[in-house]
């Protein structure tokens, strides 16, 4: 600390200092009060489209023989049709409530469900921007090569300058991501509209169907979206009456989220893979917990599932020996009846991203799921992405 | 170093960090004069952006200088002091009792909130004997409990809507808006100049409450007075941006280290390197999200890469000095 006579004494200059960084944050925040009030920001206009169509229908020439003289009589009619595109107002996951003046024409989407939903209604041609997760349908991937669809950030750290660079119509983000709830005021700012959806929230068919409806009603695509329902709905029903045809009975599963090297993630109720393993005749052994849950072995032992599944990234062969090999590895596991009867599924891939994003493959992914529990009635999956124990040669704990 | 040499580097390193971080974002490099001119998109973006980190900057880096004063121990960071944490939890709850809760009156809970936590560090501080390592040892202590208290409320209340409090959680200077950033500033500018009004008081508490008291000036109220800007200061921060760690710590030290603790000299060199340190760690997150697809990375990534090891470096010194 200095000496007393040096404080205090110092030259003006430093004071001087000090204002100037206050004028400079005045003048800074002045500046953008004033050019924004210029109105040169370029925001995003809408306008009412009013067709107005002009029917003349002149009907002529009625003819009335009363007596021998011809009258000629004629009626004019004149219809004014108007067409006004009435705006369309819709409630959003968050409760929100938005209107849409103009159907949206460029789009953007911030998870790989979003995506996979608007191309599914056919929308696809106005996507132009989506998340670096979103690799469904596969020409996505091709169009981001493309140039052709920006990529805004991760599904979990939306980049706001980038979408809004993309000037978009639309921004589709997942109500259950808190950084894309965060971005609402920001693109407000902008002159950009933000619509929830359940996405990755969805618990259900009925949460994917709801999903599905607002985006219909958004950009007028109705019958796309009652033909994709109606898919969706007579897939999920194929496998119930099978399931019903064959009497079957519930299997008890245990889904794990990741390699069990990284700790043991389940889920309880409540989440989409519950609802799953129930449309495929299955039972979550650990649907008396709620939402993504971390268990103990011991916990998976005392439930004694019939079949484990495992998701896992970017697998292989090798690796998904490996992550079967670490899984035998807990202690007790050999006593469960999934591990005695060789009944382990790895799952990556398509499959994988099936399992976690609730979309439109809800049925397809319920058929898999459906084939790996009752195998005597739909058949063994003999797919790429899915990896058994029994397939892989491997030694199962006798 | 000469005073005058300092504040002229550091004058233009500010004003070229500000002419890139307008003309460099995600997106690409732009013209700086054609992003003031506002015509395009991005261009309220960008300027809303820097001004949010050029304030934020010399808030936090004021709000560590008082803190450093009024404790009198380099090491007095309001973040390592628990003070943003504190303000964080008490903005999580009010989220959850009142959710449409305006941003500007989240200043005030936020305000009381690093109050409770300052109050908390300083107590437990001062049973243990008020030394440098003890005041940084208690605020781990308060800023942990808080830290994990937010993260419960977040993690039990995940379904709500809390997407606002996840970014505080984080810190970022890409999501504030026109109104907020009007708010900043009419805070930050009170912040400053109520500040360098205090700098006789802070001089004379720098060398000690015994001369403080002879030079005519009650400690107390001084330190009082210290504090409570640093943690209005603080609690702006937090409420708008976010928890950005260090920058209270970095900022005054480098100051400290260039022009020596006279409070004029010291107050006004902290400011401006908290603007350079802010804006080139807001720099740093946007060459992330403009070269890899990673998207935004919270600010406080880059302030700790820098911030922990100047804080391991003061530690050392500090043991050395005594």
């Amino acid at each position: 600390m200095g000496t007393l006579s040096r404080r205090g004494v110092e030259s003006k200059v430093l004071l001087v200092v000090a204002i100037v960084i206050i004028i400079a944050i005045l003048g800074g925040v002045g500046y953008l009060y004033v050019s924004s009030r210029g109105a040169t920001v370029t925001t995003i206009t809408t306008t009412v489209t009013s067709t107005s169509v002009t029917t003349k229908t002149v009907t002529a020439l009625k003819t009335s023989v009363v007596t021998k003289t011809k009258v000629l009589e004629t009626v004019r009619t004149k219809t004014v049709t108007k067409v006004l595109q009435r705006p369309i107002k819709v409630i959003d996951a968050l409760g929100r409530s938005i209107e849409f003046k103009n159907v949206p024409k460029r789009i953007v989407c911030l998870a790989p469900s979003i995506t996979e939903l608007i191309f599914a209604l056919g929308l696809g041609k106005y996507v132009v921007g989506v998340d670096s997760f979103s690799n469904y349908p596969p020409i996505v991937v091709n169009l981001v090569k493309n140039g052709r669809i920006a990529v805004v950030g991760s599904y979990w750290n939306p980049d706001v300058e980038k979408i809004v660079a993309l000037k978009p119509d639309i921004v589709l983000a997942s109500a259950g991501v808190s950084s894309h709830v965060a971005l609402e005021s920001k693109l407000e700012e902008n002159g950009i509209k933000v619509v929830y959806l359940r996405a990755d929230k969805a618990r259900d068919l009925s949460d994917i169907i709801a999903d599905i409806q607002l985006v219909a009603q958004i950009f007028r695509a109705e019958d796309n979206a009652t033909k994709l329902v109606n898919k969706i709905v007579s897939g999920i029903q194929n496998i119930d009456n099978a399931l019903r045809r064959h009497n079957a009975t519930k299997v008890r599963v245990l889904v794990l989220l990741s390699p069990p090297a990284y700790g043991l993630w389940t889920t309880g109720s409540g989440t989409f893979i519950n609802y799953l393993i129930a449309v495929a005749g299955g039972k979550n052994v650990f649907s008396d917990k709620y939402g993504w849950i971390k268990v103990s072995p011991e916990d998976i032992v005392s439930r004694n599932p019939q079949v484990i599944i495992i998701t896992a990234m970017g697998v292989n062969a090798t690796t998904a020996k490996q992550i079967i090999k670490d899984l035998l590895k807990i202690p007790g596991i050999s006593e469960v009846e999934a591990v005695k009867k060789g009944r382990i599924y790895v799952l990556t891939g398509e499959a994988d991203d099936m399992l976690t994003r609730p979309g439109p493959r809800v049925a397809k992914v319920a058929l898999l799921l459906a084939k790996i529990l009752h195998p005597e009635i739909f058949g063994e999956p003999h797919r790429d992405d899915v990896y058994s124990a029994k397939y892989l040669g491997l030694a199962v704990a006798t | 170093m000469d005073v005058r040499i300092v504040f002229l580097i550091l004058s233009i390193s500010c004003i070229a960090l500000s002419i890139l971080s307008l003309a460099y974002g995600s997106t690409g490099l732009e013209d700086p004069l054609y992003i003031l001119s506002m015509s395009s998109s991005i261009a309220l973006l960008r300027v809303l952006r820097t001004l949010t980190a050029i304030l934020s900057g010399i808030m936090l880096a004021l709000a560590g200088s008082l803190m450093q004063y009024s404790t009198r121990n380099y090491l007095a960071d309001p973040f390592l002091l628990g003070l943003p944490n504190g303000a964080l939890l008490a903005i999580l709850l009010a989220l959850l009792i009142f959710p449409y809760v305006p941003k500007s009156t989240l200043i005030i809970v936020a305000f009381i909130g690093a109050s409770i936590a300052y109050v908390l560090t300083s107590t437990i501080a001062s049973i243990a004997g008020m030394s440098v390592a003890s005041l940084v040892l208690a605020g781990i202590a308060v800023s942990t409990f808080f830290s994990s208290a937010s993260h419960i409320v977040l993690y039990l209340w995940i379904s709500k809507k809390l997407g606002h409090a996840y970014i505080l959680l984080l810190g970022s200077f890409a999501y504030t808006t026109k109104s907020d950033v009007e708010t900043i500033a009419i805070v930050a500018t009170l912040c400053v100049s109520l500040s360098f009004l205090l700098w006789k008081r802070l001089n004379a508490l720098a060398l000690g409450d015994d001369y403080c008291h002879q030079l005519g000036y009650d400690p107390r109220t001084t330190r009082l007075l210290a504090v409570t800007f640093a943690a209005i200061a603080t609690s702006t921060v937090v409420a708008f941006v976010g928890v950005v760690s260090f920058l209270g710590l970095l900022a005054p030290n480098i100051a400290r280290m260039l022009v020596g603790d006279e409070a004029r000299k010291h107050l006004s060199v902290s400011a401006l390197c908290g603007i350079a340190l802010s804006l080139a760690a807001d720099l740093f997150v946007r060459v992330i999200s403009h070269a890899s697809t990673l998207g935004e990375l919270p600010v406080s990534i880059p302030m700790s890469l820098i911030g922990a090891p100047m804080l391991a470096y003061l530690v050392v010194t500090s043991r050395c000095r005594t």
